[in-house]
């Protein structure tokens, strides 16, 4: 069940009104908790048993480590058995066969055959995603910048909202418990900031991303079956263009998904900060990771980057601690160590950024803005491509130093490039420009504009769509 | 892919951004607002996609392209065969080519043939091929099958809400189809309610261009495949002499909604410049499925000609290892057919022989 899916349009509206029908809190709660199950147990019954060990293990621990006064050793192992819980949860499922791998790999080298084989474990969708919500749970308590929720039924319904469940934004807990406690009312302003919000992510979904695969994959191959790219065949020029594609495609897919999410939030009464705002306009790497899933970068701030001493303990130490900051958000997109090497480059690049940048000059010439956008296009290619041989070969060919074959891809994938501006000026402001934009308010040109944009999106919406590219992660 | 898709997805982007809050306004105003701008965009994404050739692009338009490079390899009469699945797997145009040209008729045969294809989808694919391969067949066999008769929603039985199922239900499929629920053609009342519930809401998909654009591309574009999809292997165990098994045939028209269906097909298309217009079905197991046609073959087509496979000569020969399934025929039992119907072709003098 997918946002774009209609099943999932039928369950929401069913939720939504279910929702709206009932007046008392705790039952428009409990409604929630039981559709969230729903909508998550759609994928695979027997993930539910997983999402409810990590949300009763993280619910008892900060139970536990509350009731223990702060500097308390006992509250101390709290903390770090329940990160250690979630974080074997990811390890085991995400990245088990991904380090058996990579030890075998090394043991042959040596000449040592280990003789096991991979296990071939069933990736839980969104996990990523609602262990990190658990462990921000875990350790906001045992800090003491939270008060311990001592009803399950609240933190499970933290961990597992089924709008920001399987693909973020990753929410803190301490935006989201008064949330919960606040009465609400279903206000004409509530319902069209939702619509605004899930229009807006459905014709980034459905509208683009879906539409620009077409591009990507057959180059790339599918991000779900390995082994089966060929890179030879193409030309140069079909590299390049499809490199472009895939920064189209990851951005409206994730973007889109993340305004569907807090769009979808926002009819029920939550607010969910926002997750994306408008990256590929920065003119730094820094400011780059200050608008691209907002949520990861801020989580990883708080909970990585700050506890391990931050920016506060030295110019070396602060370099290690941003490099291990982002290998590990490199590793967290994907068990593969093309992930990791593209959160070393964007580690290095802060780093260097941090070492010698000067904004006034990059953002009056705009070349901070040409040269973080090329670095972030290039860095796209180890985040897709199959192996670091084929990164090589793609990024040979921006380089001019391939041969290259003969298979070419449609030119029209530059489209995105105007495609990806319209939607930054839009997004930063353009449309306050315009003249009688006002008129958009007016009831008739509202709902007539409604219906010209549900028409258009209708006609974009693929029939065999694709599903979010960041449900793998 | 075609250009159309980014200037729409740039006017979604627009529209979506600026939409925010609307003003007060009476509801039925409102309404009629929404209902007008999605009829008016509908319209124009319908006129646009006619006027570059984008159609949501299936299997069928991909056979209809290998033929099109077959049918414009020279200039050999055309004969094309048009049904289901029975013809997909039971008419090897190579073969039948050959045999043909063996025989003295200079004809290149052309198949136009995919699963569950109602007799709309292939007359709709029929006019494609015309149209891109800028030819007129010499003659069109249509494939009839008692089950595409007996549901004018057969389509529905197979599959739903996909792109072959809302891109076959345009105004003129979906009027045909209604018909044909109207006129009984569906399985008893629960049957007929289901039916004419997907009919409104595939038409509905298909007027409001769900997928069109996203998932259409320009015919050009298409990939060619071949419509033949020959079969080696069995996914049946064969039945012992139930090929040799026959029903008595009685002479009868088809339902009403089909009958018409075929006579204004018939007229049309030879007012387009088609010579003839014959009826055939590959042969089945089913004997009461092969009586059929040879009842249509008796009455409704008295004035066409008219292949039926109820012939003991040819089931004896197909008796044995030469079915896919009780309804499809392998390779080798193909052979056999197009062997058979090649005689028989012949023996109704439709064709022309070569000057």
């Amino acid at each position: 069940m997918i946002f774009t899916d209609a099943t999932f349009l039928i369950f929401l509206a069913a939720i939504f009104s279910a929702y709206w029908l009932l007046q008392d809190k705790e039952e428009r709660l409990g409604l929630l908790l039981a559709g969230s199950a729903i909508f998550y147990g759609w994928w695979d019954w027997r993930f539910l048993a997983l999402i409810g060990a990590v949300i009763g293990f993280s619910w008892a621990v900060a139970k536990f480590a509350a009731a223990r006064t702060p500097g308390d050793r006992e509250r101390r192992y709290a903390l770090i058995g329940g990160i250690a819980f979630n974080l074997s949860v990811i390890a085991i499922f995400k990245y088990f066969g991904f380090f058996a791998e990579s030890a075998r790999t090394m043991l042959a080298t040596v000449g040592v055959d280990p003789g096991w084989t991979a296990l071939n474990i069933l990736l839980p969708v969104g996990i990523s995603f609602y262990v990190f919500q658990a462990i921000s749970y875990i350790v906001d308590v045992a800090r003491g910048d939270l008060a311990p929720e001592h009803r399950l039924r609240r933190v499970a319904l933290y961990i597992a909202f089924f709008p920001q469940l399987v693909a973020g934004p990753i929410v803190r807990a301490s935006s989201f418990f008064p949330q919960m406690e606040r009465e609400k009312t279903l206000s004409s302003a509530l319902f069209f900031a939702g619509l605004r919000a899930f229009l807006l992510g459905f014709a980034y979904k459905a509208g683009i991303a879906d539409n620009l695969a077409q591009f990507v994959d057959p180059v790339y191959g599918s991000a779900l079956v390995a082994g089966d790219t060929d890179l030879s065949q193409w030309s140069n020029l079909a590299l390049i263009g499809s490199t472009i594609g895939f920064a189209g495609l990851i951005y409206f897919d994730f973007a889109g998904y993340s305004l569907m999410a807090i769009g979808v939030a926002r009819w029920f009464g939550f607010y969910i900060p926002k997750n994306f705002d408008y990256p590929y306009s920065s003119p730094s790497i820094e400011d780059f990771w200050r608008r691209w899933h907002i949520s990861l970068s801020s989580w990883l701030r708080d909970y990585l980057y700050i506890p391990l001493g931050g920016s506060r303990v030295g110019k070396l130490k602060t370099h290690r601690n941003l490099m291990a900051t982002m290998v590990l958000g490199g590793l967290w997109h994907g068990a593969a160590w093309t992930f990791v090497a593209w959160g070393a480059l964007h580690g290095a690049a802060l780093i260097f950024q941090k070492a010698t940048f000067r904004s006034d000059i990059a953002l009056r010439f705009g070349i901070g803005l040409i040269a973080t956008q090329l670095f972030v296009l290039l860095t796209w290619v180890p985040f897709r491509a199959e192996s670091f041989a084929d990164t090589m070969t793609i990024w040979s060919a921006f380089a001019g130093l391939r041969e290259g074959g003969n298979a070419g891809i449609s030119t029209w994938v530059w489209m995105v490039i105007p495609l990806i501006a319209l939607d930054a000026v839009l997004g930063r402001g353009g449309l306050k420009r315009l003249p009688n934009i006002a008129i958009l308010r007016r009831s008739t040109v509202y709902w007539g504009s409604l219906g010209v944009l549900s028409g258009i999106l209708l006609a974009l919406y693929p029939l065999e769509a694709s599903p979010f590219v960041y449900f793998q992660f | 892919m075609h250009w159309s898709l980014f200037i729409l997805a740039g006017m979604g982007l627009v529209l979506a951004h600026a939409l925010k809050l609307p003003g007060t306004g009476s509801r039925s105003t409102s309404i009629t607002a929404f209902l007008l701008g999605l009829f008016v965009t509908a319209v124009a994404v319908k006129s646009l996609a006619a006027a570059n050739g984008i159609g949501r692009t299936t299997d069928f338009d991909r056979f209809v392209n290998a033929a099109v490079i077959e049918a414009t390899q020279d200039d050999a009469p055309l004969v094309v065969f048009t049904g289901a699945s029975y013809s997909r797997n039971g008419i090897d145009p190579e073969r039948l080519t050959l045999a043909l040209r063996e025989r003295g008729y200079p004809h290149r045969v052309v198949n136009l043939s995919i699963e569950a294809a109602s007799i709309l989808e292939r007359d709709a694919h029929l006019q494609q091929f015309i149209k891109l391969s800028d030819r007129m067949p010499d003659v069109i066999f249509v494939e009839v099958a008692r089950d595409f008769d007996a549901r004018a929603a057969y389509m529905f039985g197979n599959s739903k809400f996909n792109v072959r199922a809302i891109e076959q239900f345009d105004l003129a499929n979906s009027v045909w189809t209604s018909f044909g629920i109207l006129g009984g053609a569906c399985d008893g009342a629960k049957g007929c309610l289901m039916d004419s519930a997907y009919l409104g809401l595939h038409a509905t998909l298909n007027f409001l261009n769900v997928g069109l654009i996203g998932g259409g591309e320009p015919a050009a574009d298409i990939e060619a495949v071949p419509a033949y999809d020959p079969q080696v292997e069995a996914r049946a165990k064969s039945q012992p002499d139930l090929a040799l098994k026959s029903n008595p045939v009685s002479v009868f028209q088809g339902p009403q909604w089909v009958r018409s269906f075929r006579y204004q097909q018939q007229r049309r298309l030879a007012g387009q410049g088609v010579r003839q217009v014959a009826y055939y079905q590959p042969p089945t197991l089913d004997p009461s499925a092969r009586a059929y046609l040879d009842g249509l073959c008796a009455g409704e087509f008295i004035e066409h000609a008219c292949i039926s496979p109820n012939d003991p000569i040819l089931m004896e020969q197909l008796n044995g290892d030469h079915w896919f399934d009780p309804s499809h025929l392998l390779d080798s039992g193909t052979a056999i057919y197009n062997r058979w119907l090649v005689d028989e072709i012949i023996a109704s003098e439709i064709l022309e022989p070569a000057a």
